[in-house]
């Protein structure tokens, strides 16, 4: 899958920087931004795990996202002169809060089309990000158009929306559930499996490119504990075609009574 | 038609310009003026219209061949420092050489969907092209 680029915005200082572009099916799942009165560094996190080098100095002070399931960068922006002084990121789902100081007199704005994501960072560091463009590629190389959404009621009721891209011949649907936890499993205690199309408590429907799912009522609980769900998505044949994490969903509920 | 945006490079000098890109037109020549650095630059649509010259009054003038029916503009790189020191074109037919001087320690490079064309420019310029930005879309429209 071909890459683009952008860029760099920034000043003349520090030296150059090109993410290694991950293989296709490799999203971003986290970004780690330093900042202070200027974007001090930059670090992304892919879905494989791997990390970028983390671009800049040591200063600054830490704002952690974690990208949910189907979640794209689609737009980075903000101020710069001789360094980026501040950022802001804006994806298919949200607006990330804007970083950094004050400063910058140049605007810059890097916004892809909407079929594409943002995929790594280009531009300069030193004790600072002195410069910042972007790589991108179209979101169908990266399984992103492949969607769980994770959702409890207050009774501890759970609810799964799974979906995918119209053209996918998806048949059944199978989801594994973790309780206290986080991605990646088997991080956590494996709780059930739940199959759509299927009959049972834990059965869940599809409709179109869509399939759902409810779980429970599992128990309350004085404690909140992260919940998520491992997604795979099978075709007719029995092959795989995808397989994803849902959101994490912290809520007060437990596997199992008087936790 | 949605029109995206990647930008600018260069210094913090200059006026701030946009080209209006407000009705679907494309690119059908660049004019460039160089030297030392990328001087001007200048764009002509398909309805003959140009854009204003953004940049100084020096510069030796350079100006593509007229595009080929579909050729687009699909990448512009170069180098900057507190100008534009240099500058590439790239269509989707063909490379042109580089205009401008050997200075400009960074270099920035705006590379799009070939699918996509290069529909007008955003930056700074005063006596020189101080910085450059793309807006691009979809093509043909």
């Amino acid at each position: 899958m071909e890459t683009f680029q952008c860029g760099p915005s920034g000043g003349q200082g520090g030296n150059r920087f090109d993410d290694e572009i991950p293989a296709d099916g490799v999203f971003i799942s986290q970004i780690d931004v330093w900042s202070g009165t200027y974007i001090d560094a930059i670090q992304l996190t892919y879905s494989d795990n791997s990390r970028t080098t983390k671009h800049g100095g040591s200063g600054g002070s830490l704002s952690t996202w974690a990208l949910n399931a189907g979640e794209s960068i689609i737009e980075v922006y903000g101020f710069c002169g001789s360094y980026v002084d501040s950022l802001a990121i804006r994806t298919n789902m949200r607006n990330l809060p804007t970083v950094g100081g004050n400063g910058g007199s140049i605007q810059y704005t890097y916004r892809v089309p909407d079929n594409m994501h943002v995929i790594g960072l280009l531009g300069a560091s030193g004790s600072y990000v002195d410069a910042l463009g972007i790589f991108f590629r179209e979101v169908s190389a990266d399984g992103t158009a492949f969607t769980a959404v994770l959702r409890s009621t207050s009774s501890c009721e759970f609810e799964l929306e799974a979906s995918w891209p119209d053209d996918v011949p998806v048949v059944t649907v199978y989801g594994e559930w973790y309780f206290d936890g986080t991605p990646p499993a088997p991080n956590g205690t494996f709780v059930f499996t739940t199959q759509a199309p299927g009959t049972g408590p834990n059965a869940g429907t599809i409709e179109g490119n869509l399939a759902h799912f409810t779980a429970g009522p599992l128990y309350p609980s004085s404690t909140a504990y992260p919940w998520y769900v491992l997604v795979q998505f099978y075709d007719a044949s029995g092959a795989q075609l995808a397989s994803i994490y849902s959101n994490v969903d912290t809520t007060a509920c437990a596997n199992q009574p008087g936790m | 038609m949605e029109t995206f945006l990647c930008g600018p490079s260069g210094g913090t000098g200059g006026n701030r310009f946009l080209d209006d890109i407000s009705v679907d037109l494309f690119i059908i020549a660049i004019q460039v003026w160089s030297g030392s650095y990328i001087d001007a630059i200048q764009l002509t649509f398909d309805d003959n219209s140009t854009t204003e010259k953004h940049g100084g009054s020096g510069g030796s003038p350079w100006v593509t061949p007229a595009f080929l029916p579909g050729e687009r503009v699909i990448e512009l790189s170069g180098s900057y420092g507190d100008y534009i020191d240099s500058l590439t074109i790239r269509t989707t037919l063909q490379t042109f050489p580089a205009l401008g001087g050997g200075g400009g320690s960074k270099e920035f490079r705006y590379h799009i969907p070939d699918n996509m064309h290069i529909a007008g420019l955003f930056g700074a310029s005063g006596s020189y092209l101080d910085a450059l930005g793309v807006f691009y879309r979809q093509f043909p429209a």
